[in-house]
């Protein structure tokens, strides 16, 4: 067994931590975002909503590429190293996504304050 | 040795049902990535749609109305699959060495304390459902 180096096992904590997290938050999140009837008991601060909408699509979006890179091993694709490389460029790509919806939300809430 | 090595096809996973549900899991996952990806985009695009051009039209409201729920419903499915395949995992991957009888017997434990979370907080944070008129 080769010795696992301190970023792959920095790397599996994070995944599992998050994919935990999503297992027990995620369903009960998106039905209450899905509910438009439901009225919220007490006024959330925008910035917390928008902290924790944050939270959940960079959970998604880490557990996705992760997977992704995995699965890439498992197959034995040929050139898996060059798809792992990919795989890293588009989840950056999407962090880059998410922080332009980040400003866009939240200049939108500042123009109408 | 080099000619001895044997190299599995790429859909070995797919003969042993164990494999399978692994790649199930996995690739359910990776849709749930995709799906925040699109999920981001869409709502970038809305936005800034939006903002700029347009906003009194109806067939652009339209399809925004029906888009976002649509995404919305298919992470639902994707996350609750995603939350009974890895719960179904977590007794395994555990350090703990857990026979096959008491794996199952914490799933079981997981999936009602995971009923029980989501029950409880959507009574925290929201009002029993009425209906708007």
């Amino acid at each position: 067994m080769q010795p696992s180096s301190k970023k792959t096992v920095i790397s599996y904590l994070l995944f599992s931590g998050l994919s935990t997290f999503l297992a027990f938050f995620l369903p009960v999140y998106l039905s209450g975002l899905l509910n438009q009837n439901a009225e919220m008991r007490f006024q959330i601060p925008f910035f917390a909503q928008l902290a924790v909408f944050d939270l959940f699509l960079f959970a998604m979006l880490y557990q996705g590429q992760y997977r992704l890179k995995t699965t890439v091993t498992d197959l034995g694709l040929k050139k898996a190293h060059l798809w792992k490389k990919l795989t890293g460029i588009s989840f950056y790509i999407s962090l880059l996504a998410l922080l332009v919806l980040n400003i866009i939300m939240a200049g939108g809430m500042a123009n109408s304050l | 040795m080099k000619y001895l090595e044997q190299k599995p096809g790429p859909l070995w996973w797919t003969k042993n049902p164990r494999y399978f549900m692994y790649f199930v899991r996995e690739i359910n996952g990776i849709l749930l990535g995709f799906l925040a990806f699109a999920s981001i985009i869409t709502l970038i695009a809305v936005s800034l749609i939006w903002k700029y051009a347009l906003n009194s039209n109806a067939l652009f409201i339209g399809t925004a109305n029906i888009l976002i729920p649509v995404l919305i419903c298919a992470t639902i499915v994707s996350s609750i699959i995603h939350t009974l395949t890895w719960l179904d995992a977590m007794p395994k991957i555990l350090p703990l060495q857990l026979s096959k009888n008491r794996q199952k017997i914490a799933y079981v434990i997981l999936i009602i304390f995971w009923l029980g979370l989501s029950y409880i907080l959507l009574n925290i944070f929201y009002l029993s459902y009425a209906t708007v008129v």
